[in-house]
């Protein structure tokens, strides 16, 4: 029997798993990466790109680099937060005769559906290379408040890339699953997913072999990326009292400060105190200059207390709709990749 | 199984109720269906028995696989944490400042950042990355791309930061700016 390949299609990123020995296993990718940047591109010489590569090449080819094609999936032209999402894209849109969305890509229009199948069908051949056996049979999650349009969908995109869906399961179900809260009956639990760019949070019942999704909420522009930039501000800021430069006007020291900032980030999950060491980020009259900066974790939850704040309201929104009493059990935490390291204390 | 174990298996009918050709003919067939059955379970258990030999070897296969995978994730990993601090040495000797420098001081430091590419390389490790090169996805990562410098459209016209690769393996791509 061929194995089923469980896929995580994401916003930001996209991850896939086999289940072996009765354990999920995350399978690496060409790139030798446990995630894919859910990103595709037709590159200047006409080649089909996706994940890494073609995020590679993005700056350079923008218009034809379309990511966030999870924000589309499913959905109608005219919809107000569809329309809000279509202007904060670099590559073109357009209404179908249906009233779908079609982007474009190259000198082709693609559907939603279609663009999600080359990401899909990349995950499939990296796990076939790694596995050394053919795939045809899928499970894909999809964010709980998924409507069925856009369930449908997402099935169709794994139709177009040669896999049979085998079920469409809810992130946080899976997420349930995963940490193994099917095994108690009669729970209650919340899944709080601060991910890359998006939080969703879900309240969930597990019954006699049945998990149910009770209520959901989230922030389609709400995740681990915008504490990554609140602190790449506040380093910078704090190295401009310090030096007089702002060096965010220079592209390298940008890279620098944001890989700095992400880095900070993960070690503040474990350690109380870290130290920033930019060795050589500008340079002046005066000479070369150096950002060394210490960061605490107090400092860290003082950045990030806006987007916990905000995160905590829509959670106890969430408990609110659910037909619970605010009396939770457990919190459960799942993170994606760029996220996984937030302050202690968003994992309250 | 011996032979005395065997017989015990077989379930004998009194004599004088095998009296009769039909009470044999019944007799035959019981054997005949239990045959079936031992057979059948026989199968049964050698299949079971390959495939967990088969099991066996895939286990013993996917464990070395994987623990080699391991190795060089592990070495890798240390070497992806190494690369900044190469990138260091890049920007020191990049700076403006750096020929205002000491001699001595400008050759000593050189040589310890040639030291530590020399161990990397033996290691397998192979730096790259040129301006005037055309911009290669599966190599390079376009950070910014310009108009405002000379080159060829499309080729690299400043290396931000040093590509590092192992084995064919991009440990990071060299970062660079692309001319428009």
């Amino acid at each position: 029997m061929s194995k089923i390949l469980g896929i995580d299609l994401g916003t930001t990123n996209s991850a896939m798993a086999i289940v072996k020995g009765g354990e999920p296993e995350i399978i690496e990718n060409a790139e030798g990466a446990r995630t894919t940047p859910s990103v595709v591109a037709t590159s200047k010489t006409g080649e089909r790109l996706v994940g890494l590569l073609a995020r590679r090449q993005a700056v350079t080819n923008p218009k034809n680099t379309i990511y966030q094609i999870k924000r589309f999936i499913g959905h109608n032209f005219d919809e107000p937060l569809v329309a809000k999402d279509r202007t904060s894209v670099p590559f073109e849109t357009q209404k179908t005769a249906t009233g779908g969305i079609e982007v474009k890509m190259g000198d082709k229009w693609y559907r939603p559906e279609e663009l999600s199948a080359m990401i899909l069908q990349k995950l499939k051949q990296d796990a076939e290379a790694r596995l050394g056996e053919t795939i045809t049979e899928a499970v894909i999650t999809v964010p709980a408040y998924f409507n069925d349009s856009q369930r449908q969908a997402t099935k169709d995109a794994g139709k177009i890339a040669g896999l049979d869906v085998k079920r469409i399961i809810n992130e946080p179900t899976a997420a349930a699953l995963a940490y193994g809260f099917n095994k108690k009956k009669n729970e209650k639990i919340v899944v709080f997913d601060f991910g890359g760019g998006t939080f969703d949070i879900s309240v969930l019942e597990v019954g006699d072999d049945v998990i149910e999704v009770r209520s959901t909420d989230g922030d389609a522009h709400l995740g681990g990326k915008d504490l990554d930039q609140k602190i790449m501000d506040w380093l910078a800021d704090t190295f401009k009292k310090e030096s007089g430069i702002d060096v965010r006007n220079d592209a390298l020291a940008r890279q620098r400060l944001d890989e700095a900032a992400e880095k900070a980030k993960i070690e503040l999950s474990s350690a109380v105190e870290t130290e920033i060491n930019i060795p050589f980020i500008t340079s002046t009259d005066a000479g070369p200059q150096h950002l060394l900066i210490k960061m605490s974790r107090s400092k860290l939850e003082e950045l990030s207390a806006e987007f916990i704040d905000r995160a905590m309201a829509i959670t106890k929104r969430a408990m609110e709709a659910s037909p619970f009493k605010i009396a939770v059990r457990r919190v459960c935490r799942r993170c994606k990749r760029q996220s996984r390291h937030t302050s202690e204390k968003s994992r309250t | 199984m011996n032979e005395d174990e065997g017989k015990e298996d077989i379930d004998f009918e009194p004599e004088d109720e095998l009296g009769t050709l039909g009470a044999a003919k019944a007799k035959m067939q019981k054997l005949r269906d239990e045959l079936a059955t031992v057979k059948k379970e026989r199968q049964e258990y050698l299949d079971g028995w390959q495939r967990a030999k088969a099991d066996a070897v895939n286990t013993r296969k996917d464990l070395l696989a994987s623990a080699e995978r391991q190795g060089a994730r592990a070495k890798e990993n240390l070497l992806e944490d190494i690369i900044p601090a190469l990138d260091g040495f890049d920007l020191a000797a990049g700076s403006s400042a750096w020929e205002s420098v000491d001699a001595g001081w400008r050759s000593g430091i050189d040589q310890i950042r040639n030291q530590l590419l020399d161990v990397l390389q033996r290691h397998g490790v192979e730096r790259y990355g040129k301006v005037g090169e055309k911009f290669d996805h599966a190599l390079h990562e376009a950070v910014e791309e310009r108009d405002d410098m000379p080159g060829e459209s499309g080729s690299i016209i400043r290396i931000l930061r040093y590509g590092y690769k192992m084995n064919g393996r991009i440990l990071r791509p060299a970062q660079v700016i692309v001319k428009k």
